[in-house]
């Protein structure tokens, strides 16, 4: 049960950590206030958003954030549907549709927001994120679990900064700090589980390589010294006790 | 003690002296080494703050890496439709290492980290591991690495050790799962102590490179293992 709240937690996280963002923006009456340029150009509205309030009046960083959020889920969707898909490990099995599940709620949440605000949004993932996905499908076994937990570890680590962003945003309301503040709660962790989760499963990033035990291949100068040393010692004792020895008899 | 024995006494206390000292002053193995002269410049993988497109990555290089979104990503410009992304294709996984001008081939396993930290490197020496959560075979981003054991207590001298004699922009070639084959060239070659192998050589962004590492510097017999890591950085040949 603990471990399935972990799970869970990935997609609140990132979900607290998007609408809190959102929210900063929209705090903000202008872009002048909020210490952004003002935009050059309104959106259009959205098919079918033109009457809500606020439709045509988004500036370029309510734009960008919704962006980076709708991004934000629909990698978690992709993500998480890939390690339920190809994953062989139980945790990555388990995970994987855990994250999508709340890749697909946050990604709702975001198209209301974007609707009411008049911001269009796109359907495709990303080109950058739709290449880590193809890279994670050319794996296969153990190797994609490695390499699935350390991209989501990836995205823990963006959702980690984006929280800590608004919180050291002068400009963000309380109410979004107060969310990104949950969220890095939550993030933690999650982390922590993942993390966990990767060290069983050798997909940690290696703080040593150590390959060599034969000393086969290693070579260097033979020292003269102390065996000609060793060799003259052990031939003055011999003639002492030879010496000593004539003497007795 | 008779007058007569003090000569034999004196030569047998030089004896006693000069075989003590050889005895400590004697290395054994402990002064053999494996040792590899840096080539190159500084490895750009290790450069702080390498990213896809820097001046190391060239032209061709695609501006591609885990993690990263771009700020106007997922927005549809008003008005239109959004445009279809087109990813960059995916490497491989490696299956075969080979150095045409050294003969040498081997196989290539998938590795992990062990249980304390370290790369799991086969136990064979004549088999490399390639770490699996790190860039594929011709991947558009990040470090392909390779590791092998320089030699091996129990089987002899591995395929790593010709890391040493490599030359700059001598052939590597990785053959993937698919079939495909990967050309890179060596670029640098740099020596760390084993304590301080930089993170960065496990990068899973930026420029696409093949990183080949092993053991060198001196071996201790004692604890049966060396000082440093050698490592080789490999970059995609331009075709």
């Amino acid at each position: 049960m603990r471990l399935r709240r972990g799970r869970t937690a990935v997609g609140t996280a990132l979900a607290a950590i998007a609408l809190a963002t959102l929210s900063a923006c929209s705090s903000s009456d202008t872009a002048t206030d909020s210490g952004i340029p003002p935009s050059t150009t309104s959106a259009a509205p959205a098919e079918g958003a033109a009457a809500q309030p606020g439709a045509g009046q988004v500036t370029d960083a309510q734009r960008a954030a919704f962006g980076q959020a709708h991004q934000g889920a629909l990698a978690l969707v992709a993500f998480g549907g890939l390690g339920g898909e190809q994953g062989v490990g139980e945790q990555v099995r388990t995970l994987g549709p855990e994250l999508a599940e709340h890749g697909r709620a946050l990604d709702e949440q975001i198209r209301a927001l974007a609707t009411a605000q008049g911001v269009a949004l796109g359907d495709q993932i990303a080109a950058e994120q739709q290449a880590v996905l193809a890279d994670l499908q050319a794996r296969s076994g153990q190797a994609f679990d490695q390499a699935w937990l350390q991209t989501v570890l990836d995205l823990q680590q963006q959702a980690g900064d984006a929280a800590n962003a608004v919180l050291n945003d002068p400009n963000a309301s309380a109410e979004a700090k107060a969310a990104a503040r949950d969220a890095l709660t939550a993030l933690d962790a999650t982390v922590a589980k993942l993390r966990q989760a990767a060290g069983a499963a050798g997909a940690t990033t290696p703080r040593s390589v150590d390959a060599g035990t034969g000393g086969q291949a290693a070579s260097g100068d033979v020292p003269v010294v102390p065996p000609v040393l060793a060799g003259l010692g052990v031939v003055l004792l011999g003639a002492a006790g030879w010496w000593l020895r004539r003497r007795a008899a | 003690m008779s007058r007569r024995r003090w000569p034999a006494v004196l030569v047998a206390c030089c004896g006693v002296i000069c075989l003590a000292t050889g005895v400590v002053l004697w290395p054994g193995d402990g002064s053999r080494s494996v040792e590899a002269a840096d080539l190159g410049a500084v490895p750009a993988a290790l450069g702080a703050g390498a990213e896809p497109g820097d001046a190391a990555a060239g032209p061709g290089a695609a501006p591609s890496w885990p993690g990263h979104v771009p700020a106007d990503a997922g927005l549809a410009p008003p008005g239109s439709r959004p445009a279809p992304a087109e990813p960059a294709a995916a490497g491989s996984e490696p299956v075969e290492l080979s150095l045409p001008g050294r003969g040498v081939t081997a196989p290539v396993v998938p590795v992990g980290a062990d249980p304390a930290g370290a790369l799991a490197v086969p136990d064979s020496p004549r088999t490399v591991g390639w770490w699996a959560p790190g860039a594929l075979a011709g991947g558009a981003a990040g470090n392909v690495v390779i590791a092998g054991h320089v030699d091996s207590a129990t089987a002899g001298v591995g395929v790593m050790a010709v890391l040493p004699s490599l030359v700059a922009d001598e052939q590597v070639l990785l053959r993937g799962a698919d079939g495909r084959t990967f050309a890179y060239r060596v670029a640098t070659r740099r020596h760390y102590a084993k304590a301080r192998l930089p993170a960065e050589v496990f990068a899973r962004t930026g420029a696409p490179r093949l990183v080949l590492v092993t053991c060198g510097g001196r071996f201790d017999p004692g604890s049966r293992s060396y000082d440093d890591n050698i490592m080789v950085e490999a970059l995609p040949a331009r075709t």
